[in-house]
């Protein structure tokens, strides 16, 4: 019960907050020129969004505290609420797309492209001041499952013909699988199918585009430069926090035959506090690193991409090298549709899904 | 080591760029050595097509103010101190006189040229 009143309010802020999190000159996935940011508009705009949202997720929230008070059956609650955070999720969602459409008309009727100079901007140091993690932090992960992989089949023949492959939610095995030189190494092939994914991620981070404003060009270059660092370290974190829970479930169950060390539990929270620990810490770090936009002189702005983006959501340019390139609303990073490693990416990271569905 | 390119402008994206790149030489902030971001890197930042800063790199790589070597790296040879060769003096002679001579033509005095000289040469030090 605690987990799931734990996820609604979780969910509820992450969700509320997502208009203030991205940098200032993109508001609900629409550009705004830089001498619009203090528009009053948006502002409110804004404020009305996480009103809204707020309400729909305390809604949600005290519907799901009713829900435990009430006589209803265990099963039928799990199923109440999910419904619960579907609508949530479904709203913002519906909301979001509601306010890019007015920003849009907004910004044509009151002709903002029209009165500003635009402008291509960069800078020549900002390349060497990159602080994104090397390739090695997320090739030394896919080393560790290699030489496990190898000490598995080293060690096949005392491996059980059953073993464990799933645990419910308070550690209990609810799933076997049956002994071959596929199905011992499955858990590791997932792993190292992450792995692959976020190596690839790591690296389109690495080359992607470093967004500088005409105006206030210090301050963008402090949140450009803190969000690539920090989103890398995340990354890795992640990275190495799930290499060690795979490492540590197979090793025990496949290598010393423990289905049930008292020690899974506890690991599996740690993951996760290191998950969304981490995430809150990084919607930190990067609110505090957002320019602020104080003195705006002259008409200048950098050039928009909106006309590369649909709905504010996808991306497609085929003038940008980049795979990657930050996203338009909330928090991280999305693909170049235009880039033919991301139909390369978006199968890798599906293939773990299909693997268990299918074996 | 800002990189500014104004669209509107009636001088070309890839000219621009070049200018600046130069100006940046002269004036001591890209040294003898230095390492532009890559073609790629510098088209992807600036939002612009990619053939456009190539087209700019080469135009320096021709000018002999950079080296282009594999793996997408331009390194600055510009900007020491050397004896120039008489046809590159030359050069500068031929591209210099049709601007001073329109200038002079406009009634602009000896003097007042000679002045813009010095101010355009003291930012470069």
């Amino acid at each position: 019960m605690l987990l799931m009143v734990g996820i609604f309010i979780f969910v509820g802020i992450l969700e509320a907050m997502t208009p203030h999190l991205t940098r200032k000159t993109t508001v609900f996935g629409v550009s705004i020129p830089e001498p619009y940011v203090k528009h009053p508009q948006l502002q409110s705009w804004k404020i009305r969004y996480s009103q809204i949202v707020g309400g729909i997720a305390t809604v949600c929230l005290l519907g799901q505290i009713g829900l435990y008070l009430s006589a209803m059956q265990e099963n039928k609650v799990a199923l109440v609420s999910f419904i619960f955070l579907y609508v949530m999720l479904l709203f913002s969602s519906a909301l979001y797309l509601s306010y890019h459409v007015k920003i849009k008309k907004l910004k044509d009727q009151e002709q903002w492209e029209i009165q500003i100079k635009k402008v291509y901007v960069t800078d020549l140091s900002i390349r060497q001041k990159d602080e994104t993690l090397p390739p090695l932090f997320f090739i030394l992960p896919m080393m560790m499952t290699f030489a496990l992989i190898t000490f598995t089949y080293m060690n096949y023949d005392s491996i059980p013909d059953v073993f464990a492959t799933h645990w419910n939610s308070v550690g209990e095995i609810d799933g076997w699988t049956e002994k071959s030189w596929l199905s011992v190494i499955s858990m590791l092939l997932i792993l190292l199918t992450i792995q692959i994914s976020f190596f690839i991620i790591s690296r389109g981070m690495k080359s992607a585009k470093i967004q500088l404003s005409a105006q206030a060009k210090e301050a963008s270059i402090h949140r450009e430069l803190a969000q690539r660092k920090y989103g890398s370290w995340y990354l890795a974190s992640i990275n190495f926090s799930m290499t060690i829970l795979f490492v540590v479930l197979h090793y025990t169950t496949v290598i010393l035959k423990d289905q049930t060390a008292s020690y899974f539990f506890p690991l599996f929270i740690v993951f996760n506090v290191v998950t969304l620990g981490g995430l809150l810490v990084l919607i930190w770090k990067f609110t505090k690193s957002n320019e602020r936009f104080d003195e705006v002189h002259t008409n200048e702005s950098a050039v928009s991409d909106d006309r590369y983006w649909t709905w504010g959501i996808f991306y497609c340019n085929k003038n940008d090298p980049s795979l990657l390139v930050q996203k338009k609303f909330g928090i991280g990073w999305t693909v170049n549709f235009a880039n033919k490693w991301c139909y390369i990416m978006i199968g890798i990271t599906l293939l773990p899904i299909l693997l268990v569905i299918f074996t | 080591m800002q990189i500014k390119l104004d669209p509107s402008d009636e001088l070309q994206l890839y000219k621009q760029l070049a200018n600046q790149l130069i100006e940046l030489i002269a004036k001591g902030e890209l040294k003898n050595g230095d390492t532009l971001p890559s073609v790629r890197a510098m088209s992807t930042d600036l939002g612009i097509n990619v053939s456009t800063v190539s087209k700019s790199y080469h135009e320096l790589e021709e000018k002999g103010l950079i080296e282009l070597k594999p793996k997408a790296k331009a390194i600055i040879i510009g900007g020491q101190k050397r004896e120039l060769e008489e046809t590159e003096v030359e050069k500068v002679e031929n591209a210099l006189k049709p601007i001073m001579a329109e200038a002079f033509a406009r009634g602009l005095e000896k003097e007042q040229m000679t002045n813009l000289f010095q101010r355009i040469l003291k930012q470069w030090k």
